[in-house]
């Protein structure tokens, strides 16, 4: 079975490949003290809470705020809940072959506690992936015959907390690689219980006209597609669907990304990627990193960090670097749609000195908490046995 | 300059003639470049080959290497292939170290012997280094004052005061009595100095009693032992001025330190 899973504040749907019907779960946890059994969803909700049973519905609120909640007498943080919550989930369906979890926010909170859940369920990171809805949406625009997305594609997601806005956008470069670049754009809060009275419609309605009019470029668009329970009931948005209607073909699909992600699944286990495409979402690196070295006695430009690499999950990016004669290392910085060059230099740690003989070894590395916010470090390493590590580090943090 | 050494290796490679692991090509390198009077035809193995290969991620320098093994090449050649392909040293060093190589093999055993037993107490690998010392420590006064530096590193004092016994019964140096003598005050049987000359007179046994105070105080407040230490890896003749001159220091510095 090739599984997505679409998480936002209020539920987790899932969607088996090949299956039309999502299932929607609120992002509930329970308990129930008396049989010690855990909930999840309606489930949870459904439990008696008279009869002692707990029931957490604010699990995202806990993960976003890194909290705790008591339950009985033992006290569970965020990252524990997280997984007894895709434990409990997971084990709905049988005979996983892979699933990937998609996040509306690009932020390494959510998408470090729902990697470390699965992790914990799955134990091999061959299993499992989790990004964002910007990499679901490219799933489904390829699952599509090229002729869909040969001008702009956009989309509007709807939601309980949040309006967002994504568009690919394709660019060919001088030496022919091809980029595909998801651009998004965030709507202030819209509470869906607007949508309970006629004034509240009509609000959002004009909410929604507006932010299509400012997302909405001069330029030839094949689809739209909305997707969100805000899009669920139709009668509403009458002047934002007119003026959509006006430039593209509109699709409505609520569980958009729960289907897309089991297509990314898909395309994971099928290795269905183009490598002369280059990705750009807000889950990749927008920029290549490189730095001027000696290969083998000869001045190199050694690319460091390369744009279109998942950022959250770069875990091996830290390189051995001698440094002979200079107490600063200068980097080189390239955002490759815009093509800026910044430069950027890191400082050998104050505390260690200079040796003659070529035995200054340390470590660079590059740390993302955001998709354009690394922390560089430099660690003193020593010399193997020859000399000790000084212990000293310089971080600097670099915005992209 | 900055090299660029790539992502780190974690899987050590043990030298076992200098008791030491290396993690990449560039300590590899810097351990032949500096350390080559400890490498023999035996250092060049097929472990070591393989290890260049999957540890290190150098395949052409370990089919070259397995090439030139196999055809017995000669040392000095191999060495200088690793070096060449180390990412580490330029031309004008490979070409230095091939000098210095042909400098050391030239070398007389005994001077080799020597050298390769500093090389190892530099390493702070002193079992090792008195294991070459011992070879020539019969015959040679700087090998037999070495040999009990490092078993006072290893802290076997009554071994190294014994070893400065002998050799101030074959120089009658006094400095290295009292060296002896601060040996066996270590090892807490001070009264055996007088195995190696019963005439001492008291007041030159409380000028030393003195010395090891300022030296105890002088070693936990600083660095300066290395100071110390270097000094007796240099000629005897220097030992004796510098030893001299260092003591006087410390006893005008810690005249009148309680």
């Amino acid at each position: 079975m090739i599984l997505g899973l679409s998480v936002d504040e209020n539920f987790v749907y899932a969607s088996v490949q090949g299956d039309n019907k999502v299932m929607s779960f609120p992002f509930a946890i329970g308990r129930n003290l008396t049989s010690n059994t855990w909930f999840i969803g309606d489930e949870a909700r459904s439990e008696d809470i008279d009869n002692v049973d707990i029931v957490i519905d604010k699990l995202f609120y806990i993960m976003s705020n890194d909290g705790s909640a008591k339950i009985g007498e033992t006290p569970y943080d965020a990252k524990e809940l997280t997984r007894i919550f895709f434990s409990n989930l997971i084990a709905k369906f049988t005979d996983i072959e892979y699933v990937t979890v998609v996040i509306r926010q690009s932020s390494i909170k959510y998408l470090e506690k729902i990697k470390q859940a699965m992790m914990s369920l799955f134990k091999d990171e061959s299993k499992f992936k989790v990004t964002t809805y910007s990499e679901a949406f490219v799933s489904y625009l390829k699952s599509k015959d090229p002729s869909f997305y040969s001008n702009l594609v956009s989309l509007f997601d709807f939601t309980e907390k949040a309006l967002t806005y994504y568009e690919l956008v394709r660019y060919v470069d001088d030496s022919g690689l091809e980029y595909w670049k998801v651009n998004t754009e965030e709507h202030l809060a819209l509470p869906l219980d607007l949508l309970s009275g006629d004034a509240g419609k009509k609000v959002c309605d004009k909410i929604l006209y507006d932010f299509a009019k400012r997302c909405i470029k001069e330029e030839t668009y094949n689809h739209i597609i909305l997707s969100g329970l805000g899009f669920e009931d139709s009668s509403y948005y009458r002047e934002f669907m007119t003026y959509i209607c006006s430039i593209a073909n509109v699709e409505t699909d609520v569980h958009f990304f729960a289907k897309s992600a089991a297509l990314l699944s898909n395309d994971i286990v099928t290795n269905n990627f183009d490598k002369n495409v280059l990705l750009i979402t807000d889950a990749r690196t927008t920029a290549s990193i490189k730095f001027i070295a000696t290969v083998n006695q000869v001045n190199t430009k050694i690319e460091l960090i390369k744009p279109g690499e998942e950022w959250f999950n770069l875990k091996d990016n830290y390189f051995d670097v001698i440094v002979e004669d200079e107490r600063v290392i200068k980097l080189e910085i390239i955002k490759v749609i815009e093509r800026v060059l910044k430069e950027v230099s890191i400082a050998i740690p104050e505390n260690v000195e200079l040796r003659k003989d070529k035995t200054n070894l340390f470590e660079l590395g590059f740390n993302f908490s955001e998709q354009n916010l690394v922390y560089v470090s430099l660690s003193d390493k020593g010399f193997g046995e020859f000399y000790e590590s000084s212990k000293g580090t310089t971080t600097k943090r670099v915005d992209i | 300059m900055v090299i660029y050494c790539g992502k780190s290796n974690n899987n050590p490679y043990y030298i076992k003639e200098a008791d030491l692991n290396i993690k990449s090509i560039q300590e590899l390198a810097y351990f032949i470049y500096n350390y080559a009077i400890l490498i023999s035809n035996s250092f060049i193995t097929k472990n070591l080959i393989l290890y260049i290969d999957s540890s290190l991620k150098l395949p052409r320098l370990a089919s070259d290497l397995n090439e030139m093994f196999n055809k017995k090449a000669n040392l000095t050649d191999i060495l200088t292939h690793i070096l060449a392909n180390s990412n580490f040293y330029n031309d004008e060093e490979i070409s230095q170290f091939r000098m210095k190589l042909l400098k050391l093999l030239s070398l007389p055993e005994e001077e080799y012997i020597l050298r390769a037993g500093d090389k190892l107490f530099q390493l702070k690998k002193y079992e090792k280094a008195i294991s070459q010392y011992s070879k020539i420590s019969k015959k040679n006064d700087l090998a037999l004052l070495r040999l009990a530096f490092s078993y006072a590193k290893l802290q076997f004092y009554e071994n190294a005061a014994n070893y400065l016994g002998e050799l101030y019964r074959r120089t009658r140096s006094l400095d290295i009595l009292k060296e002896a003598y601060f040996c066996f005050k270590l090892n807490g049987t001070v009264d055996r100095i007088y195995e190696f000359d019963e005439h001492i007179n008291e007041s030159l046994l409380a000028d030393w009693e003195y010395d090891i105070v300022s030296r105890i105080i002088k070693v936990r407040k600083s660095d300066e032992m290395k100071e110390f230490e270097d000094i007796f890896l240099m000629g005897s003749s220097y030992i004796k001025e510098s030893v001299s001159s260092l003591i006087k220091i410390w006893k005008e510095k810690y005249r009148f330190v309680d």
